[in-house]
């Protein structure tokens, strides 16, 4: 896309990427540090974890408001309106991405302390890894308006929607046949719920990035697993 | 056997096919294929030159008042080629209204500002059938509540807002079922300009209109359908909220917001 004629706009656009881009890189750490702090049991990095997630909620409300103030000074249309648009809904993921992350440490820091908590057989830290690769790669197509690589994200949800049901399944078993871990159990249900959800939300930045380059939704439906749970 | 295709009645209310217009040896408007709907508002939107007021000057032959001003092509209007010898050009011009971009009453009393179309056309009768047209079309205008005790006085004491739509009320007391509109707010305050826009959406109730616009926001506002011309060629014709959201020609989304095309 060309320059605007009125230089403005463009520069008002770029500082809001920019923050996105700021904002990806704190999501993607916080939940980098969230998966390797209860891989590692770190006590102190579910702290910092914690106390991270304000600045994630503050760059979130003044990406909100610089596209507040870009609609409304330049009643911006085609492309540049759908610029601004994503750019609040995917700064809105990233924040929501950022809740998921801290609400692992949470979980996180209740469960390690518990003495079964080293003979889990489940592959959470695997499910993890595959749905940050997804963060990373929507983030890299959103950056780089790369609709090929949205798509293969979009399509690769399904894969996280298989290795959730299977742990889950796990933990379902593990669980009637170890009840007094019920309780650590249930709360790694909830971190992969959490996990989970984050990849949805991969594919949400997927899907609004095929919206910004293409003016349209992608028309296949995504392919899905399970419906429940 | 009779020429199928003239049977089937035209749908739209204008159609243009391959409109070329000169001026002496240089072409404004080339090839210019266009259907307009009825009772709906088509904005014609592109730079200053590209050839907008020559287009729609081409839709009540205006043009044929320009020296040097040579028009190709058919246009339809309904079932009538209004290029054709046959066609009487003031029933076409009274069938046609037209707005301008500076209101231009005449120097005259609002009363026959708004009586001097139906006058020479005989549309009335008598006096009081001219009084209801005067008062049937300053109402159409939201003119009437503003002037009803002042018909006497000037057109030219009306605010540049008033003037507009007494200029549209002149232009519908013919009983028109097209109105023309080039640039009809541009010499108009925000207020004004609100006025006219929900008159306009009124009005095409009853008429088919066509606007030359350089607000691509009143565009985006008014409009059912946008067309965008460049260097007298249409490039994109569509649904206005295609042209707004999504256009389909980089110079349209270049032009549309601002970019350097
Ligand atoms: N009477 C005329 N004699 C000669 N050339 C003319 C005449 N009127 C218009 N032109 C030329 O035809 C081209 C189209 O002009 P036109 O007035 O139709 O453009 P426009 O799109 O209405 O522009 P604007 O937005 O500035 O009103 C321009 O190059 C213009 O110089
Ligand atoms: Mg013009």
């Amino acid at each position: 896309m060309t320059e605007h004629i009125n230089s403005a706009f463009d520069t008002g656009l770029k500082e809001v990427n920019k923050q996105i881009a700021k904002l990806g890189a704190l999501a993607e750490t916080q939940l980098d540090d969230s998966l390797t702090a209860l891989k590692e049991k770190n006590i102190q990095k579910f702290e910092s974890i914690i106390n991270r997630d304000k600045s994630l909620d503050k760059i979130t409300a003044d990406v909100s408001s610089s596209v507040f103030e870009l609609l409304a000074l330049w009643s911006p249309i085609a492309y540049d309106l759908r610029s601004l648009l994503v750019a609040d809904r995917v700064g809105a993921i990233l924040e929501r991405i950022g809740d998921y992350s801290k609400n692992i440490a949470r979980r996180s820091q209740v469960i390690v302390t518990e003495e079964n908590f080293d003979r889990l057989p489940v592959n959470i830290i695997g499910l993890g890894q595959h749905v940050q690769d997804l963060l990373h790669k929507s983030l890299d197509a959103y950056m780089e308006l790369n609709i090929d690589k949205a798509m293969n994200i979009w399509e690769s949800d399904i894969d996280t929607d298989r290795l959730y049901l299977s742990i889950f399944k796990e933990i379902l078993s593990y669980m009637s046949e170890n009840p007094d871990d019920a309780k650590m159990l249930t709360h790694l249900i909830f971190i992969s719920k959490n996990l989970e959800r984050v990849g949805d939300y991969t594919t949400s930045i997927a899907k609004q990035t095929y919206f910004l380059i293409e003016g349209t939704v992608p028309q296949t439906k995504r392919p899905k697993a399970m419906t429940t749970f | 056997m009779k020429d199928v295709g003239s049977m089937i009645p035209n749908q739209y209310k204008i159609t243009t096919s391959n409109v070329n217009v000169d001026y002496g040896n240089k072409r404004a408007l080339h090839d210019i294929n266009l259907q307009i709907e009825e009772k709906e508002v088509t904005a014609l939107i592109g730079p200053s030159g590209c050839g907008k007021s020559t287009f729609i000057r081409c839709l009540n032959r205006m043009n044929d008042l320009i020296e040097g001003c040579k028009v190709e092509g058919k246009i339809m209007i309904d079932e009538v080629d209004i290029n054709s010898p046959d066609t009487d050009i003031v029933e076409l011009r009274a069938r046609i209204g037209m707005v301008f971009q500076k209101p231009n009453p005449f120097p005259k009393s609002i009363y026959d500002n708004v009586a001097y179309g139906p006058r020479i056309h005989g549309l009335a009768k008598s006096n009081e059938d001219l009084d209801n047209i005067v008062t049937k079309s300053l109402k159409r205008a939201g003119l009437w509540n503003e002037v009803e005790d002042r018909l006497d006085a000037s057109g030219l004491s009306l605010s540049g807002g008033q003037q507009q739509r007494l200029c549209i009320a002149r232009a519908i007391a013919v009983n028109p079922d097209i109105l023309l509109m080039d640039e009809p707010c541009s010499a108009l305050d925000p207020i004004a300009t609100a006025v006219i826009e929900e008159l306009i959406n009124e009005l095409k109730e009853r008429y088919t209109i066509v606007i030359v616009t350089h607000s691509m926001q009143q565009a985006a506002r008014l409009s059912e359908k946008t067309a965008y011309f460049h260097l007298g060629k249409m490039i994109e014709y569509d649904i206005t909220s295609n042209i707004f959201t999504n256009p389909k020609h980089e110079m349209t989304e270049a032009y549309i917001s601002g970019r350097i095309g």
